[in-house]
């Protein structure tokens, strides 16, 4: 059997958080969501289907054949998975029969197929697959989830550290517990990785939930972790208090107060400032007292601007979801479910800052500003990343300029509104 | 509108922007080197730009522009393209 991840046409309900990435590399819990459904089913030859303008990008993040025709020939069983699908079943219940597995709103989660079936439907795509996979094969509501809106990802993570802990994160201290490091709670809720480091005047809580420690993080004196939570490769904590259902992504460099948020990978978040229930993609610099607000005054349900639209979330704790390469200045106040784009910079105002900042924008004298152009951008991007000895590729740039130019008209008509509502 | 009158409303926008005097802004000043722009004023300079002539630049092309004679001419330029005020 061969699995085939493949984006369904929703992927721009999480932008910014998808701008530049596959649905499928979006982070819930300690791992990804691919990574999930890889050590699902490890002996499987994995294939991904995504947008035909994220195909080298995705390659390379992803090292698996990318929108390649073997992934709808015939020769073989299928098991079609959603790309923004967590799948919460043992591996064995996914391959017993022919069916489609649904969301209780009908949604396509993931269908088996047996390669006889696949040519006789003679799909285009794994898209068109399961389209057709929806109309002829049996459907049944699982319970399986489907991530549909930003919000989702901050909702299963702290339930989806605990899943990846036991699926992935044995108990044990490889690397150095110092001896006048606190633990709370039963140390089989503990994970150290090799080469990581808890120094002295940490307090590590598992009380509530696993402690993940990733390889070669650094934990530094007076850091408080409470479960779940999920420290990654080589991130470091200086002084911070990260709060239960946290994950912080590789190579972070993570101060202050964080609860319920997940930090992609290679962001920095070093000083005092809280951030609650968001997701800040990679490269994102936050600076000191950057804060956000995640619950409203009058309680009542926050709305998120999804690609400009304002959308009810339903819930009353939500933060901010913040594009890859995003700089804030010091002292930036975020609204509640904000939503910045990528390769923005955020130069903190009087008061708390728009909701809805398109990509490429600067927020300077509060109002929205063109900002230095893409070149300029880029340039900054290339800085940040050779500091952590990382490179932009050229796949990378060539995506870049692809939501420059996607994203425009958004930001033409926020900085042509602003410029109307405080003219100079 | 003339290069003159461009100039001399440049001039104006670049003192407000950036904290300089009128008579110390020539055409030959450098934006960064002689009249202190950092990133954030050369935003603030291209926003005023297209406010003060209702024009729009493109950034990249904007931020290339190294000199207050070079504005001049670019926003000339520009205002010819566009048919701003």
């Amino acid at each position: 059997m061969k699995v085939v991840l493949f984006e369904d046409e929703r992927f721009h309900l999480l932008f910014p958080l998808t701008y530049l990435r596959p649905v499928s590399e979006l982070r819930c819990g300690a791992l990804g969501l691919r990574q999930k459904v890889q050590r699902k089913f490890p002996r499987c030859a994995l294939h991904l289907e995504t947008r035909e303008v994220l195909r080298d990008v995705a390659a390379e993040l992803c090292g698996c054949p990318v929108n390649d025709p073997a992934r709808i020939r015939p020769d073989d069983d299928v098991l079609l998975v959603n790309a923004a699908a967590i799948l919460t079943g043992p591996a064995e219940s996914y391959d017993r029969r022919e069916q489609v597995g649904a969301t209780a709103d009908g949604d396509f989660i993931w269908a088996f197929l047996k390669a006889q079936t696949v040519g006789k439907l003679g799909a285009g795509s794994a898209r068109e697959l399961a389209l057709l996979a929806a109309q002829r094969l049996p459907a049944e509501a699982v319970a399986d989830v489907l991530i549909k809106y930003p919000w989702d990802l901050i909702v299963r993570n702290a339930g989806e550290i605990r899943n990846d802990f036991a699926a992935a994160y044995p108990p044990q201290v490889r690397g150095k517990l110092d001896a006048q490091a606190a633990v709370c709670g039963d140390a089989s809720n503990l994970h150290v990785g090799a080469g990581a480091e808890v120094q002295p005047w940490t307090f590590i809580d598992c009380r509530e939930g696993p402690v993940i420690i990733a390889d070669g993080a650094l934990v530094r004196a007076h850091s408080s972790i409470q479960g779940p939570a999920f420290i990654g490769e080589r991130a470091q904590l200086f002084e911070a208090y990260i709060r239960e259902g946290t994950s912080i992504g590789p190579v972070c460099r993570v101060g202050g107060e964080i609860e319920e948020s997940i930090i992609h990978g290679h962001s920095n978040k070093y000083h005092t400032g809280f951030l609650g229930h968001s997701y800040v993609g990679e490269w994102v610099n936050l600076g000191a007292h950057t804060v956000n607000s995640d619950l409203k005054n009058d309680y009542s349900t926050v709305t998120v601007y999804l690609n400009g639209t304002p959308t009810d979330t339903g819930s009353m704790k939500v933060g901010s979801f913040i594009g890859d390469h995003t700089k804030t200045s010091i002292g930036t106040l975020l609204n509640t479910g904000s939503v910045v784009g990528i390769m923005c910079n955020l130069v903190a105002g009087a008061s708390v800052l728009p909701k809805y900042i398109p990509s490429f924008c600067w927020y300077l004298d509060s109002r929205i500003s063109k900002g230095l152009g893409l070149e300029q951008a880029l340039q900054t991007a290339r800085a940040a990343m050779a500091r952590r000895g990382a490179h932009l590729t050229d796949a990378m740039v060539a995506l870049m300029r692809y939501t420059e130019e996607l994203t425009r008209p958004q930001k033409m008509e926020k900085v042509r509104r602003d410029r109307r509502r405080a003219p100079r | 509108m003339d290069k003159e009158e461009i100039l001399e409303r440049v001039c104006d926008v670049v003192s407000d922007v950036l904290g300089v005097n009128v008579q110390d802004i020539t055409p030959e000043s450098r934006f960064v080197e002689d009249l202190g722009a950092e990133s954030i004023q050369s935003v603030e300079l291209v926003a005023a730009f297209e406010e003060e002539f209702e024009i729009e630049m493109e950034e990249d092309a904007a931020l290339r522009v190294q000199t207050v004679g070079k504005a001049v001419d670019f926003i000339a330029e520009v205002l010819a393209e566009q048919g701003g005020e």
